[in-house]
């Protein structure tokens, strides 16, 4: 495709320019913490004075004119030019030298921001009503972003069942996660510490909630973080794993460790092994036993407790024995 | 071109005389209304109709903002309301007010009164057609009271599949149903109009003759004829997806759910001239006359209003450019976008030149123009931000976004139909409002409205998703800023509600011509009479306001004498 070209050209004039320092969170902006954002902020900024100029110039004389021409005593209008095509061009002309200066400025971001460098670290997207699984090199997974200082990162995004939008204030980069394909964004994070990471396209019910932060850590950090992430169920005690997997399939979501019902989610699950018995929305009735859970996780939609809608998303496939096992253990251990 | 036809200033006094046999008093009883083929009292009907759907989705929008106050606790517990209630607030909010209320409101309302008036014409070309179109307006609106009967709606106004299609457990089917009714609506108003306009011109009155209400009314009807089918197909296949999963848009079906995007935007960008076209046609009325000037460069409104309605079908994919859509198609809708931004700019500087050397008078809908005038050069500004492609990744789908298009529809539509409503309603109804009432009201809804929306800009650019039942804690004090401003908006709009229905009441007889404007709609008496004109009203150049001078006896203007129409240049 003849789009490559620029890209490529523009890549390359890239690596000869100094990256400016980034600017702290102002009022209008988090912190520029990744390469892209510096840039991408210069732009908006160009446009604010832009606009604010403008907006002066069409306020100031709109004000001047009430002020001056306002009907009065003694005041009558003047009879000017109805039309003048000098001045009709003038505003015609400039307004578009300025846009099409704005176009090109946020095309050489845009390229930046679509051009993820060769040696990208490449981190797994998984996206689902609600919430976020990020999948590493050596398999480790977590439900927050863990990302290298310095490091290109390349996010390689899908979605289990309807539209989501990975979004990163601070790294001013957003993708939308579609389901049935595969879509990517990249980033170089430049400062250290933990930052926002929302779902921006609106999801269902516990949209708000499908929120959680990237933690940006230095290289050897990071290295340790993946080793640990990983086969963490064999070294773990069952209790302290099936707390991980709880956390890393986003079951808190929806679901509260007490007894209590979350807003807009399914029953709590303190207290799970002590209810014995559960009525169904169906009419019927059954026990809570390890099958029980069982089947509630792997699919949900068979026995769906009263009062609840049938919104859970079936784990079937998407959890392994292992992690079933130390998870319904955990569950078990809740109490009310 | 030249008149042949000489001015007939008896026109006016006859119409005066009439004044026992006005459109109200003409049939009474509840079906003389309902079945009436007047477009006068079908905008009329058209006005009630749609102020009653604003009214009930700013109620929505008010509960959202009160949920808004305070984020939800570590339960996910809201101030009033569960997540569940807040999409559907925030889905019947959106639908209700694009739908129900935005889209009619100038064309089905306003223009629908006053269109045929200023062609000196009897009605609109089908008044039968147009009746049809406020029915199916009804039925439309029928369909969301099923929804609300049902459950709600919890899908946004926009549908976004496969959510829609497979997920959502809301009555998605009753609502598609009505708007799709809704679209047909407002196609029959379009083909009204571009029939009306093309074949019920007076003598004399070349489309360049037109008032700009008129051409504002021509480039919205273009726009509801060619993009509001596309929308209904989308509808529909949507409602056979969900129906009868036949894979178009899930993927899980084998369908393509940015397919739905591309084709939700194409109707749904051009509709956004739907809204701000009449609005800014009203605008170029409004600050003609009441700083008693020419409109200054009538041929570059008029045209950009067309320019406007057909580069509006060609930058649908803005909305998408972190849609997953080809790089390659972002960057070209980026540069097309800007297209649309010109004209904006010269409408904008036409107006203000208008007022140079005038005779301003701070009336009430004037006062309304100066308040667009400064909120739609913040919405339409804000949109540059959102049209360069690499700083919208960031604001995209954030509260800028949310800022920007209230500025727009909120600040630009509404101040205008409300410049509009305050405009005509003298002619509309024969009677004068309080001027203090409704200037006091304009200005405590223009400060409610800022502060609503000011604050929603730095959250949004902070990074504010939008759609969200609650927030981290960072953005609280945005929010509650935002909330209060609600209030004061809402406070604001109470006082004209209020002025409006005091001047049905109690309001002082209208003149024909209260504010002095050379356009044939002030020729007839006010009310109109049910056949609009006794005799065929001379035309000449709608902004030679040289046409009519101040008459204190009558506590109007009236035809100066031995006024000889001129020819436009």
């Amino acid at each position: 495709m003849s789009f490559q070209l620029p890209i490529a050209l523009y890549a390359l004039v890239n690596q000869a320019a100094q990256a400016p320092a980034p600017r702290e969170a102002n009022l209008i902006f988090p912190v520029e913490a990744s390469t892209v954002a510096r840039g991408l902020d210069d732009v908006f900024y160009f446009i604010l004075w832009v606009s604010i100029i403008s907006f002066v110039i069409v306020i100031a004389a709109a004000a001047l004119f009430v002020l001056r021409y306002h009907a009065r005593e003694g005041h009558k209008e003047e009879k000017t030019a109805t039309h003048g095509l000098g001045l009709e061009l003038t505003w015609t002309i400039i307004p578009t030298i300025l846009v099409t200066i704005m176009f090109f400025a946020g095309f050489k971001g845009f390229l930046e921001l679509k051009t993820a460098p060769q040696n990208a670290e490449t981190i797994l997207v998984e996206a689902q009503m609600w919430k976020w699984s990020f999948t590493y090199a050596n398999g480790a997974q977590s439900d927050e972003l863990v990302v290298p200082l310095g490091r290109p990162v390349k996010l390689v995004m899908s979605s289990i069942d309807v539209l989501h939008s990975l979004y990163i204030p601070a790294f001013r980069v957003k993708q939308d996660v579609v389901p049935g394909r595969y879509t990517s964004l990249w980033f170089e994070p430049i400062l250290a510490g933990t930052y926002h990471l929302f779902c921006t396209e609106y999801c269902g019910t516990q949209h708000s909630s499908m929120i959680t932060s990237v933690r940006v850590v230095p290289e050897e950090q990071y290295q340790a973080e993946l080793t640990e992430l990983a086969n963490f169920i064999d070294r773990l005690p069952p209790l302290e794993a099936g707390e991980r997997v709880f956390r890393m399939k986003g079951c808190a979501t929806c679901h509260n460790l007490t007894a209590e019902t979350r807003a807009g989610g399914g029953p709590g699950l303190g207290g799970l092994a002590m209810n014995a018995s559960r009525a169904f929305v169906d009419g019927s009735s059954g026990t809570v036993d390890e099958q029980y859970i069982r089947e509630s996780i792997l699919v949900p939609g068979a026995k769906v407790v009263s009062g609840y809608p049938n919104i859970m998303t079936p784990y079937q496939g998407r959890i392994t024995e292992d992690e079933l096992r130390v998870l319904i253990e955990y569950l078990k251990s809740l109490t009310p | 071109m030249a008149f042949t036809t000489p001015a007939a200033p008896g026109a006016t006094a006859l119409a005066s005389q009439a004044d026992n046999d006005n459109y109200l008093k003409h049939g009474r009883g509840v079906l003389s209304w309902l079945m009436t083929l007047d477009h006068k009292r079908i905008g009329v009907m058209y006005l009630v109709a749609v102020l009653t759907a604003f009214f009930l989705g700013g109620i929505f929008a008010l509960v959202l903002r009160t949920e808004l106050f305070f984020p939800a606790d570590a339960s996910n517990v809201g101030l009033f309301l569960t997540p569940d209630l807040y999409n559907q607030m925030f889905s019947l909010h959106g639908a209700i007010m694009v739908f129900l209320f935005i889209i009619p409101s100038i064309p089905a309302a306003l223009g629908n009164f006053i269109l045929p008036v200023m062609l000196g014409a009897k009605d609109v070309a089908f008044p039968r057609l147009n009746l049809w179109s406020f029915y199916l307006w009804c039925i439309g609106a029928v369909f969301f009271l099923i929804v609300l009967m049902q459950g709600g709606l919890d899908t946004g106004w926009t549908f976004y599949t496969p959510y829609s299609s497979t997920k959502s457990l809301t009555a998605v089917v009753p609502a598609l149903m009505g708007a799709f009714i809704l679209g047909f609506s407002s196609i029959f108003t379009g083909i009204n109009f571009l029939v009306t306009l093309h074949k019920m011109r007076p003598e004399g009155m070349t489309f360049f003759r037109m008032p700009l209400f008129l051409w504002g009314l021509y480039a919205t009807a273009i726009i509801q004829v060619l993009a509001t089918p596309v929308l209904g197909i989308t509808l529909l296949l949507l409602i056979v997806e969900r129906t009868k999963n036949i894979g178009i848009f899930d993927p899980a079906l084998g369908g393509d759910p940015v397919l739905f995007q591309h084709f939700f935007w194409f109707y749904s960008h051009p509709a956004v001239y739907i809204m701000i076209l009449p609005g800014m046609a009203i605008i170029s009325e409004v600050i003609s006359i009441f700083s008693r000037k020419h409109i200054f460069g009538y041929r570059f409104i008029a045209c950009s209003s067309i320019a406007i309605a057909l580069f509006g079908f060609f930058v649908w994919g803005h909305h998408m450019f972190t849609s997953g859509q080809s790089p390659l198609a972002s960057t070209i809708f980026s540069a097309l976008t800007f297209s649309v931004a010109i004209p904006s700019a010269i409408k904008v500087f036409n107006w203000l030149t208008t007022m140079y050397k005038g005779n301003i008078v701070l009336r009430a809908p004037m006062v309304y123009a100066l308040g667009f005038l400064f909120l739609f050069a913040i919405g339409g500004l804000t949109g540059l931000f959102l049209g360069t492609i690499g700083t919208d990744i960031h604001l995209h789908d954030t509260y800028f976004v949310v800022a920007h298009f209230h500025y727009v529809m909120v600040g630009g539509t509404l101040w205008a139909f409300l410049a509009g409503l305050y405009h005509w309603w003298p002619k509309m109804f024969g009677k004068m409002y309080s001027e203090r009432s409704a200037i006091v009201g304009s200005i405590v809804a223009f400060i409610g409205f800022n502060l609503t929306f000011f604050p929603q800009f730095l959250m949004g650019s902070q990074g504010m998703p939008r759609r969200y039942f609650t927030y981290v804690p960072e953005f609280q004090i945005y929010h509650q800023l935002s909330t209060i401003g609600a209030f004061t908006l809402f406070a604001g709009l109470l006082i004209v509600a209020y002025n409006l229905i005091h001047s049905l009441l109690k309001g002082e007889k209208a003149p024909n011509n209260p504010w002095g404007g050379a356009t044939l709609e002030w020729q007839c008496s006010s009310p109109p009479p049910y056949y609009n004109f006794h005799e065929q009203p001379v035309v000449g150049d709608p902004y030679d306001l040289d046409r009519v001078q101040w008459d204190p006896k009558v506590g109007g203007y009236v035809d100066r004498p031995g006024y000889v129409p001129t020819v436009l240049h």
